[in-house]
């Protein structure tokens, strides 16, 4: 139990490969155990160093470099950058497609929407000038109208009046017609927004009849048949 | 139009011309480094995985991984730590590889019982004591065996190591003495066993 507290020291000892300090060198010089374990350790040590010198300076295979220049020669470097430019232009290639694919309907849907949208408002404003019916202007994009007509329960909510479609080459004309119109007064232009038509049941005032004369209808017949003789 | 017709082809081929000239000078460079690294490459391989066969073709993986990444590399002293890094990865990859693939199809040999060597020299030779001191090793923390490994080598000094790792002298130091320290307890536990049959 003694010689326990050495044993720290006369491994860092045999570790360092230093001198032992003169309290514990003059320990081991009389304990046979702590020179035993010493020694033991030396060894231990010793072989450790060996066994590192040997396993890191081994001699290295002649084929080595000779296999390896060959190697980098195989490295050509025109094959490398044709595969990094093929790379890239596929990269680039799919990034655009990719983009393409995503944007596109977008846009067509927007074009399309705002198009009929610019069409349905001169045709309305026109329409307006001309006192015709009144006409439903959408501001949703067409394939809006389309879902909401595809769908039986909203029938009631959705506008039946139908839209005056204006050919190119006629709108032209009604502009300078309804500007014309407006020139000389009394046209009001109603800009209203989206209007909702509610269904509503048809109610006739009540029919007044102030004088009733009944004929017979033979006496026709037989007159009508004298005139064409 | 036609100008540009006659002119563009010698054009990409001076520009061909250029990359190539660029490309022979950079494996020059290289190659230059070669006789001085591939030693330490294949050593470094060598003491990861304890096999000639698997550290020469480790050490050639890491050279070519270092040829082709060698315009990444900005400052050109700092070569050998770079590589080194390189080498000590792929080798531990390596002997991960194979420490499974070994599990899986065999079991481990034991190694034949000798009577136990008695000095220093005796008992580094002694192949039991090697496949004990390579599975020591093994064992080891990974920073601690590449600081042992360098320090080893022939003609490597604590301040060159420290320098290749990028690490303080007295970091250096300290690794090898815990390294070793470590290595001689798991291998007194094989002495002392051995003696004791």
């Amino acid at each position: 139990m003694l010689c326990d507290k050495y044993k720290g020291a006369l491994i860092d000892a045999a570790a360092s490969g230093a001198a032992l300090p003169s309290y514990i060198r003059e320990h081991v010089d009389l304990c046979v155990r702590c020179q035993g374990v010493l020694a033991a350790r030396q060894v231990v040590f010793a072989a450790v160093d060996m066994g590192l010198h040997k396993i890191s300076n081994v001699e290295l295979p002649s084929s080595f470099l000779p296999d390896l220049k060959s190697k980098l020669v195989a490295e050509t470097p025109s094959t490398r950058a044709g595969i990094h430019n093929w790379a890239f232009v596929c990269a680039a290639g799919t990034l655009v497609l990719a983009l393409a694919l995503i944007g596109l309907p977008r846009d067509q849907g927007k074009q399309i929407g705002g198009e009929s949208l610019n069409r349905t408002k001169k045709a309305r404003a026109l329409a307006n000038g001309l006192r015709l019916d009144p006409i439903h202007v959408s501001k949703a994009p067409d394939r809006i109208e389309v879902s909401k007509a595809r769908m039986p329960q909203n029938l009631s909510v959705t506008n039946h009046d139908p839209e005056v479609l204006v050919p190119r080459e006629e709108e032209e004309y009604l502009e300078g017609y309804y500007a014309k119109l407006q020139k000389r007064g009394g046209m009001n232009l109603i800009l209203a927004g989206r209007q909702e038509v509610q269904a509503k049941a048809l109610q006739i005032e009540q029919i007044e009849v102030k004088e009733l004369k009944i004929e017979s209808l033979d006496e026709q017949a037989g007159l009508q048949r004298t005139n064409t003789r | 139009m036609q100008e540009l017709v006659l002119i563009q082809p010698i054009r990409a081929a001076d520009e061909e011309w250029t990359r190539e000239a660029a490309y022979a000078a950079r494996r020059r460079e290289f190659e230059a480094r070669l006789a001085e690294c591939g030693p330490l490459a294949y050593r470094v391989a060598r003491g990861v995985l304890r096999n000639d066969a698997d550290a020469e073709d480790v050490a050639q993986e890491a050279l070519l991984r270092a040829y082709r990444r060698f315009d990444r590399l900005r400052d050109p002293l700092r070569f050998r730590g770079w590589l080194v890094r390189i080498v000590f990865r792929l080798a531990l990859d390596r002997a991960r590889s194979a420490r499974r693939r070994e599990l899986r199809e065999t079991e481990w040999a034991q190694p034949a019982r000798r009577a136990t060597p008695l000095n220093a020299e005796e008992l580094a030779a002694s192949s039991e004591f090697q496949a004990h001191f390579g599975r020591a090793l093994e064992e080891l923390p990974e920073k601690l065996r590449l600081v042992l490994l360098l320090a080893a080598m022939e003609g490597h000094t604590l301040e060159e190591v420290a320098a290749m790792l990028g690490l303080p002298v007295g970091t250096v130091k300290s690794r090898l003495f815990v390294g070793r320290k470590k290595l001689a307890e798991k291998l007194q536990c094989y002495v002392t066993n051995t003696k004791a049959r």
